[in-house]
């Protein structure tokens, strides 16, 4: 029973890691960053629409860097 | 004057809520299409299940929710997850161009066997709850903006109800639409549009909820969109120019040894040997891994997948559920072997169902008819002639020639006995199965096929013309589309008023009968009619007034037939009845029986203890420490189970172990 419940909560932690993280945890830094950086923006009074896909395009750009230098054979 | 009012709410809460559900369709669509529809209709399902409880407990003060929180945090994992698959999208695209890969290059593996995709469940039911909760705000706002008519149940909350549910509806019917379409789309393009969307919404939302303005409001979505997809073009260029580190190889799989068009759903084999070669667990089942696998070669080599022809495409979904539909088998979307029974029969030059018109128009054209997809006269007389003689192929069988007509699947059927090894094994030879003479998932799955296919047999007119008279149809014996859905109906009757066999023999159609049978004569339950479970079904077959005491329904089956109390316990009146029955069929073909069986048929009747000698039921419940009063009620059957299963476990599976009687063992 013990046994049970530990796997299944282990399961649910591994599914929100995989969700989240995945293969690389610089997506989820990034939108942190995003997140960060827009509530700042919103903060001073700086309209701050732009700085989202701009944080995102820059963090797609660093994982791609990063996945190919690790690992090019994977894709 | 109010019902102008009412009418401008009406319309206010449809166009805004239509924005919102817009929103979850398309993400409930595009997860769908990518992941697989079964996990994404759960997680719609408990979307809006937990949304109608929110909605039911905190009313008008639904307000009180915090939506700018919730936007943050569901938009922030949407997009964490959205850029997953958009990286991989970029790197997989330049590398392999749109239309080629497999799915599970680029995903993690989805669900195996019939368990919930957890990814799809968690985007579709976040995008259902989110947007659920945006479209209830509007019904909140424009309701209480009505105001005057007061209470959640006034008119002008009426009105709110009914603009949104206008709303639900008309998107949801172009969300179908769209469905439809999509399934086309090669599965590498889809994910990586999906991604593109999953990021954008995820940006938007999460941005909204800081509280950031988005000129032009939700219509930013279109160009943030856009402006996501153009991007890809630029980053694809920047990875295959090496701008980002070593450009990633192509490594599309080579299709392998079963060719481009990879797998023909009715070889157990093929399909496995496809699977091997496409790193998936070679289960010989066309799950949704497998049919991704199948969309991304087929989209690769530009081919079509050979089973088309048979009206199967093992790369859609939807089209295997269509023909499980069709031929009243279990709907699963995958072809497992009961599918792939089904589809052997239709790959039988001869047997075209004429509910798949495709199918017919196919048929038609070989045949030098006009592709009409309509069962005509003309049409019927050529499937009538390819069935009795499939394409004038001369068969050897060894050393002899088959006589004409031998593969003539529906006289092989007709013929068929489960427990007759020879006359399945005929019946699996006409529809190229493995003639093995056991009734396994396939050729069960032909047997279903062939019974649904000829609840009305197309190439007979007069059939044809009956259905037509039942269902107040023109009387003309052509299968038009009308025949065509009377014909569905007359199927799903005839398989719904399936009867049950009698209680001593298992249903072949029904897995569970024969397992079940199986179960309670210890043998090997693998639900498959083989030599062990074949010589039961005889033994039974010929034993059909005997009782199995161990058993309740057993006995009270006996009593019914017998005109007894059906009580289940063997007493003195139901022994009587069983010592007279014996006596009966001794009298009748007892020689016979102990020549077959070479054992002594009335202790065959006990297995345990023959249930009509008191003194020996008595022995036996002194043995197992029971009331020793002759009557075989609950415990002593009980008893009498346990000895059997032990002996079973001792024995082996040989279907006749447990026919001794247990006095002659002593």
């Amino acid at each position: 029973m013990m046994r049970r419940i530990s796997d299944l909560i282990v399961g649910f932690a591994r599914f929100w890691y995989d969700f989240i993280i995945g293969d690389d945890w610089m997506a989820a830094a990034g939108v942190l960053v995003m997140i960060g950086g827009a509530y700042g923006l919103v903060r001073v009074g700086i309209p701050a629409f732009w700085f989202g896909p701009t944080a995102v395009l820059i963090t797609v750009s660093l994982t791609i860097r990063r996945a190919l230098r690790r690992a090019p054979d994977e894709y | 004057m109010i019902a102008a009012a009412s009418l401008s709410i009406l319309i206010g809460t449809f166009v805004a809520s239509s924005v919102e559900v817009t929103e979850m369709v398309i993400i409930v669509v595009g997860v769908g299409a990518t992941r697989g529809w079964r996990s994404t209709w759960i997680g719609v399902a408990a979307g809006l299940t937990v949304l109608a409880g929110i909605i039911a407990g905190l009313g008008q003060a639904l307000q009180l929710i915090p939506i700018d929180t919730v936007r943050i945090i569901i938009g922030a994992l949407l997009l964490t997850f959205g850029l997953q698959w958009y990286r991989q999208g970029v790197i997989q695209t330049a590398a392999d161009g749109f239309s080629g890969g497999t799915e599970e290059e680029e995903v993690d593996a989805g669900p195996g066997g019939g368990g919930v995709d957890w990814t799809a469940f968690v985007l579709a039911f976040k995008g259902v709850l989110l947007e659920g909760l945006e479209v209830a705000f509007i019904v909140v706002a424009f309701g209480a903006g009505g105001g005057s008519s007061g209470g959640t149940g006034g008119g002008s909350y009426g009105a709110a109800y009914v603009g949104a549910a206008a709303a639900f509806v008309f998107i949801g019917i172009l969300g179908f639409a769209a469905k439809r379409r999509l399934q086309n789309v090669p599965g590498r393009t889809l994910k990586f549009g999906v991604g593109g969307l999953l990021a954008t919404f995820g940006t938007f939302w999460s941005l909204e909820g800081l509280g950031v303005h988005w000129p032009g409001g939700d219509l930013s979505l279109a160009w943030l969109y856009a402006l996501y997809l153009s991007s890809t073009f630029l980053l694809r260029l920047a990875v295959r120019a090496g701008a980002f580190g070593p450009a990633p190889e192509s490594n599309l799989h080579d299709p392998g040894p079963a060719g481009p068009s990879g797998l023909a759903p009715a070889s157990a084999v093929a399909t496995r040997e496809f699977q091997s070669a496409h790193g998936l667990t070679a289960d010989g089942v066309v799950g949704p891994e497998t049919q991704a696998a199948v969309r991304s070669v087929r989209a690769e080599s530009g081919g079509e997948v050979d089973v088309t022809a048979v009206g199967v495409d093992s790369g859609d979904a939807d089209a295997i559920s269509r023909l499980q539909r069709q031929l009243t088998l279990p709907v699963s979307g995958r072809i497992d072997d009961l599918t792939r029974g089904a589809v052997r029969l239709l790959q039988h030059p001869g047997i075209v169902d004429p509910l798949d018109e495709p199918a017919v128009g196919r048929f038609q054209r070989a045949h030098g008819l006009k592709p009409t997809g309509v069962v005509d006269e003309a049409t019927r007389v050529a499937m009538a002639a390819v069935l009795a003689d499939p394409g004038g192929i001369e068969e050897d069988d060894g050393d002899r020639r088959l006589p004409a007509g031998a593969l003539d699947p529906v006289a092989r059927f007709r013929e068929l006995d489960p427990v007759d090894e020879r006359s399945v094994a005929r019946f699996q030879k006409s529809l190229d199965i493995p003639p093995s003479g056991d009734i396994d998932a396939e050729t069960r799955g032909a047997m279903r096929a062939m019974r649904a296919w000829l609840t009305i047999d197309p190439t007979d007119g007069a059939l044809v013309r009956e259905v037509q008279r039942r269902h107040h149809l023109p009387v003309d014996g052509i299968i038009g589309s009308r025949t065509r859905r009377a014909i569905a109906q007359e199927r799903q009757a005839a398989a719904g008023a399936d009867t049950a066999p009698p209680l001593s023999e298992p249903d072949p159609y029904h897995e569970q009968s024969v397992r079940a049978f199986q179960h309670r004569h210890h043998l090997r339950e693998d639900g498959t009619i083989g030599p062990a479970t074949r010589a039961r079904i005889l033994w039974e077959r010929d034993h059909h007034v005997s009782v199995d005491a161990a058993w309740a329904d057993s006995v009270r089956h006996f009593q019914t037939q017998h005109g007894l109390s059906a009580d289940g316990i063997v007493g003195e009146q139901t022994r009587a009845a069983m010592r007279a029955a014996r006596h009966e069929r001794e009298v009748t073909g007892g020689k016979e029986r102990r020549q077959r069986y070479g054992d002594d048929a009335a202790a065959q009747d006990g297995r345990v203890v023959d249930p009509a000698d008191a003194d020996a039921v008595r022995r036996f419940q002194r043995r197992h420490r029971l009331r020793d009063d002759a009557q075989i009620g609950p415990r002593t059957q009980t008893a009498m189970r346990s000895v059997r299963r032990e002996r079973a476990l001792r024995d082996g599976d040989r279907p006749d172990h447990d026919d001794r009687n247990e006095e002659d063992e002593r």
